[in-house]
Formats: C-alpha cells, structure tokens, sequence
C-alpha cells in the first residue's frame, strides 16, 4: 500500500474514523495496529519481523544502556542494539548483492533475494539507532511504555520513507490527548493534496523523460541527455519532496507533526547549503552520528581530518543507498565537493569581497546555478546503471557535434528526438507549465490558501483536485522504496 | 467553527461533485470523444475503435496491429490502397479481433486482404500486463463487446484487480490506473526466457480471426516488421510449435525470415528512431 495507491484512500478514513471515535487510552494502539495493517500489505513477512525485531532489540538495549551507571557497559549495550539493528538491515539491503557475487564467484545459483524487498527497513532501523544514541549520551531517557516506543518506530506515515523522527519530537507527540482542530485538518488534508500533485502529476512525468533516455542510452545523444538529467535531478527531488508532504499531511491528520526534509534544496547557494536543504532528517543523522564522531576522533588532523570525515560520511551514504559503484561514487563526489570547500571558501570569500560581490543579487543566482548543476553531475552517476553508462552520458553531454544534428535530421526530428522524448508535444508543454507553476508557487504554504476567502479555498482546492485527476501519470512506486 | 461532521459533510459534497457528477457529465459530452483519443492512454485504442466503425471508401488492404505497426502505418488511412487500424500490443489479439469484426460488419465488400503485423514478443499477451486495463479493459470491456469475448478472456478480466471499476465515469475520463504491481509478474518473468512465445488468448484469437476471415473470403497473413538487433538471440521453437499445432502456419508465411536493424536505429527494444527513414509501405504490404 502506498499514499497515491486507491487501497490507501479506503484505509486513510477507516483508520482516522476509528481514531476518531476511540478514547484517548487507546488510540496509540490503533495507531500502531493500523501501523502493522499498512506494512503487512506488503505481503513480506519478513519485513514485519524485522520491525518487530529492531523495536524489541533497541527498547531493551535502551533499558539496559540507561540502568548501566558505568559507561563501559553502556557502551557495549549501545554497540549490541546498533549491530543488531544494523544487521537486519544489511541482510535485508545487501542479500541481493552479496548473492551475485557469491553467485558469479562460486557458480551457484541462489536466488533468496530476488523475492526480497527492504521497504522501511533502513528508516526504523535509523530511528532505533538515534534513539539509543541520544540515551547513550544521555540526551533523553528510555521510553518505559514498549507500546509508544513501537509505535514511534511504526507510525505508518513516515513507515516506508521517513523522515527519520527523534524520540525527542515525536514521542511525546504520540503522547499528547488528541484534541479535533479543523484547521489543522484541513492543513493536512491540503499538503496531502499537493504532495498527491507533486507526486502523480509532476514527478511521474518527468519520470517518463528520464526513464526514456536513461533506460535507452544508445538511442540518444547531447541534448537529450542534458535534459534527462534536469529532468532526473527534478523528480528525485519532486518524488521524494512529495512523499514527505504526505506523510506529514497524514500525520497533521492525526495530530501529529513530523519534520520538514525538505527546503527548497535546489535553490542551495553552496553544496554544505545543499545538504541543509536535501532530506534532511536523514542530513542531521549523518551529521550527528557519523560525522561528528569522526571530526572529533580526527580533530588531531586539523583541516584534512574534516576532510576525511566528511569524505567518509559521504561514502556512507553512498554505499547506504545500495552496493554499486554508482552510489559510491555520487557519495564520493559530494564528499569532495564539500571536503574542497574547506580550502576554497576562504578565498572564495576574498575574490567576492575584492570584486564588490557579496552582497549581489546575480551572485547568488550565480551560485545557485553552479550548486544545481554539480548536484546534478552527482546524480548521472546516481541514475546510470553502472559507471560504463554514467561516462558514456557524461561524454554525450559534451559532445557539442550533437547540438547541432539539427542541421542534419531537421527541427521537427530534432525536437521529437530531444526535447519532447516520452511525453509528447502537448504533455511536454504540460509539463513545462506546471514546472513553472511550482517554482512560482514555491513559498505559498497550505495554511496561507486556508486563511483566504472560502471562494478563494473551494477554487484552489477544485483545480488541485482536477488537476490530480486529469493531469495524473499512471500510478508508480516512489524513488525511494528502493533505499 | 467547524465540527469534524460538518466539515466531513463539505468534503463529501466536494468529492460527490468532482468525482461523480462532474465525470458523469464530462461523458454525456463531445468533449469526452476528443479525451479519449488525443489525452487518455490508450488513446490509439479509441481512435482505431473510431476508425473501424468507418466506411471505408475504396477496396482496400486492412492493417492490424501493434505499436510498431503504428509507427510504421498509423491509425487510419494510409494510402489508397491500405487502410491501418495499428493501435497497440496492450490490446491483446482479443481486442484486434473486435477491431476486425467491427470493420467486417461495415466493409466485408470492401476488404481486400487483412495484414496482422506483429512484433514476436506481442503474441505474449495474455491479459496478464499492467496496461491491460487502460488498453484493454477500458475501451473494449463493455455491454457492446461483452458477447464477442470468449469466457476464458471474461474470467481473465475478472483477475484483473479492480477491473469493474473502468465503467465508473472518473475511471472513463482519467488515467486512473488501479494498483497492478505484482499482477504483471508472468509477463516479466516471461520476457527474461529470452524466446518468442504464444499465449494462449493470442492462440485462441488468431484462430477466431483465421475462421472469421476465411468465412468471409479474405486472405489473411501475419507480417514481422524490422526487429532490433537484440531479438537475434531469441528462440522461435515455442512460437513455432504453436503454430503447427493448430494448423495456423499458414498465415506465416515467410514470418519468420526476421530483418534486423543495429540498436541505434531504435528508441528502446521495439520502437523506431526515425521510422519515415524506413521510406513509404515499409513492409512492402502493396507489392
């Protein structure tokens, strides 16, 4: 069951009935029952048991790390709920890959994994992670009841893709009486809607251009390849912006306010900005529980030692969205970009005070285009099906000679070879609009639409409706199931 | 201040309008006709349904087909000698053979000679992908066809998820796809064999389109068109024993004497980069 699936507009008003209607005692309970229901729907059993293990596992590790006076043991019981957590989520995540090899290198023939999907796994391991980090380092305390505990591993909005929430905000959360505002109801209901929009109407048609291209390489050439990486890097972001949406419009639903991943990244002024902008949650775990341990075991370094933790976080990250070569390298070159910047910004600063360019306007957009496209340069190798590919569309991409085919096969060709591939004329320029609509309305928040006039709310909320409706793309799985 | 059953009210009042009233009205109007052909998937569908209901205006040599049939012929009037119906593979040969019955049923005089061009790989549809439902279900599974569809094809609708809901006006008017994940799974595993294969509703309607054309005095063949250079590597046994088996070798002649073009000449496995390049009647159906 997914948010834009017709199963989860049935199961939505059940649940929120029943959580309606229920006391307050015991509505963490429906929550976590309907939390279980969502994830069974993927027929995995496995995935259940995993949930179910991970939660156990770390809910007594973090009795057991709070009640050792003694750091020692605590920080074995930390590294005890970390490797088991870590480890259901590397047999779950690496079968495939560890399968192959042992396949190619020994000629067997396994194929256990080729059944296994690991949906969820990597987002409630992580929170179990933080959440005996953050007692380990006594941030906050052990949850006592198992059933609120479970439940903030569980709570199916942010289930399958995050964000990764800290026992510290959505604990207590989870905690709090249920009260019905019908603002926050509507607020919800409305960044649902537009998470929907994103979702069906914008990324799963950009997805037809980059699936087209980079699913065909040896039929395109230059433009065409440019456009699908544009069109590639705007729907990660649009898909993954858009289930974040929904999954905080469901949890405002129920009272519940999860964070922000997202915040206009594409608009970042610097690649560090990037990454305070880019799935954030998943930023501010890499941040505090890789990252900074690292900086600090090598402070000694100075300067390098930064360099190579960020360098290190980054390949983490990389290898964290799957075992091939194309993860590791986008997550190396994002570790160099921002290891880089560690010696370039104090001149960068320099050659921007000297030239009388702090403060201009066409700076930042300066930097925000020269942000975007290194972002976009990561993500070729990130989308390529393996490195051979990525530098075959890295080339391509310079090949000017191809620019200029239009001489040579006409401009009516031309266009339908690398401007309009996968969607049409029509649909491209549908396309195109809707961009420009998003960029345009980019700051307008739910809450702004409902402070106006109810012919203003009815209109709005008809044409997003609509639009859903009309404007929708078949449905498709989320990009980052896979992760 | 709202109560939560008031503002429940407004939201079925909202949804009653949007997704009943305004899809049921939407489909009372000529608005609806020109939907369906130029913005729904599966519009091709509705244009060759549209087409085949036409008088044909001189004898003419009929084209039916797939996507790559469509590339190369169209949905239409070709030239004044052929007239395509070319639509899609997602159609299945069930939805073919109502295409044909609807031309006979106008044209039986004016039908020279029926060409099925078919890519090897359509002959695996067994109403068992994911666009069953936009190609298939939607344009063709209604009170007008539902006696022209074998019961086996009935029962295979029937395990398509949520197929009732193609009559419902907002499924009509949108591209509302139900939740096929996992439904198509044959289909794909089908593909890695890496062999041409027949299933059973392509069998079970070619031969009601041999027996409906035979009747009829029209001569009947299944043409190949130009193949990417990947399908070298498959096998034709299966596709060929099928065809033995049931006495339709026939309308094969010389199917499978494939042409091959190099992976650069394609947009993907089946469709072609420029086919205009491949110059007029491609597959020399008039010579």
């Amino acid at each position: 069951m997914t948010f834009n699936s017709l199963s989860y507009f049935l199961f939505l008003p059940i649940v929120y009935l029943i959580f309606h209607l229920a006391a307050d005692r015991w509505r963490w309970l429906i929550l976590l029952i309907s939390s279980y229901v969502f994830y069974a729907c993927w027929q995995a059993f496995y995935l259940v048991a995993a949930l179910l293990m991970v939660t156990g596992v770390s809910y007594a590790c973090g009795l057991r790390i709070a009640s050792e006076r003694d750091e020692s043991p605590a920080k074995r019981w930390l590294w005890i709920g970390s490797g088991a957590c870590l480890a259901a989520l590397a047999l779950l995540k690496y079968l495939p890959f560890f399968e192959s090899h042992a396949n190619s290198s020994f000629g067997l023939n396994l194929s256990f994994s080729s059944a296994i999907i690991g949906i969820g796994v990597s987002y409630f391991t992580f929170q179990a992670i933080s959440y005996l980090a953050d007692i380990y380092l006594e941030v906050r305390d052990p949850e006592p009841h198992f059933g609120y505990y479970a439940l903030y591993l569980a709570f199916f909005p942010k289930l399958l893709q995050g964000p990764i929430e800290r026992a510290g905000d959505l604990l207590p959360q989870l905690k709090q009486p249920y009260r019905f505002d019908p603002d926050t109801m509507r607020s919800g209901m409305l960044l649902f809607a537009c998470g929907l929009f994103k979702k069906v109407v914008v990324a799963d048609r950009l997805a037809r251009y980059a699936d087209q291209v980079y699913n065909n390489t040896d039929a395109y050439s230059g433009l065409a390849f440019l456009i699908a990486t544009y069109a590639y890097a705007l729907q990660i972001y649009l898909d993954f912006a858009a289930y974040t949406d929904m999954a905080r419009g469901t949890g405002q639903m129920f009272g519940i306010k999860l964070a922000r991943n997202f915040d206009s990244p594409y608009f970042a002024t610097s690649i560090a900005d990037f990454w305070r902008r880019w799935h954030i949650s998943f930023s501010r775990f890499l941040q505090d529980y890789i990252f900074q341990p690292l900086q600090m075991g090598w402070r000694n370094w100075g300067a390098w030692g930064t360099a190579a933790a960020l360098i290190v976080t980054f390949l983490v990250s990389g290898i964290w969205h799957g075992a091939s070569w194309g993860f590791l390298v986008w997550g190396l070159l994002h570790g160099i970009y921002l290891a880089a910047s560690i010696w370039y910004r104090p001149y960068q600063k320099r050659l921007h005070k000297l030239l009388g360019l702090q403060k201009s306007r066409w700076l930042k957009w300066w930097q925000v285009f020269a942000t975007f496209h290194l972002v976009s340069f990561a993500w070729i190798f990130f989308r390529a099906t393996d490195l051979r590919e990525a530098w075959y569309v890295i080339s391509s991409i310079f090949d000017w000679q191809s620019y200029l085919a239009v001489k040579e096969i006409g401009l009516h060709r031309y266009i339908a070879r690398n401007i309009t591939v996968g969607l049409g004329f029509v649909d491209f320029i549908v396309l195109t609009a809707l961009l420009l609509s998003l960029l345009l309305l980019q700051k307008v928040r739910p809450d702004q639409v409902l402070n106006q006039p109810a012919y203003f709310r009815w209109t709005s909320y008809s044409v997003i409706f609509v639009a859903i409706l009309f404007l929708q793309m078949p449905s498709s799985k989320f990009l980052y199931f896979k992760f | 201040m709202s109560t939560p059953a008031k503002l429940a009210g407004k939201l079925f009042l909202f949804l009653l309008l949007w997704l009943i009233i305004f899809p049921y009205l939407i489909t009372q109007t000529e608005v609806f006709h020109y939907l369906k052909k130029h913005y729904l998937i599966g519009g091709e569908t509705y244009a060759a349904i549209h087409c085949s209901k036409l008088r044909v205006e001189k004898r003419k040599i009929l084209v039916l087909g797939d996507s790559v049939a469509r590339q190369l012929y169209g949905v239409s009037q070709y030239n004044d000698k052929i007239y395509s119906l070319a639509c899609n593979q997602a159609v299945s040969l069930a939805g073919h053979h109502i295409l044909l019955q609807n031309i006979l049923k106008n044209n039986a005089d004016q039908i020279s000679k029926v060409y099925l061009v078919m890519h090897p790989v359509s002959f695996r549809n067994n109403l068992d992908q994911v666009y069953v439902f936009n190609y298939f279900i939607k344009p063709f599974y209604g009170k007008e066809n539902y006696s022209r569809l074998t019961r086996d094809t009935r029962d295979r609708i029937g395990k398509v998820p949520l197929y009732f809901t193609s009559s419902f006006p907002i499924a009509r008017i949108t591209n509302y796809t139900p939740n096929l994940a996992g439904f198509d799974e044959p289909m794909l595993s089908a593909a890695a064999e890496r062999k041409f294969k027949m299933s059973f509703v392509s069998l079970e309607y070619l031969k009601k389109m041999s027996s409906d054309l035979r009747k009829a005095g029209i001569d009947f063949q299944v043409v190949a068109p130009v193949l990417h250079d990947e399908y070298r590597a498959y096998a034709t046994e299966s596709l060929k024993k099928a065809l033995a088996d049931h006495n339709l070798e026939d309308h094969f002649t010389g199917y499978f004497q494939f042409r091959y073009l190099k992976k650069q000449k394609f947009v993907d496995l089946l469709h072609y980069s420029a086919p205009e390049s491949l110059g007029p009647d491609p597959l020399r159906l008039t010579f």
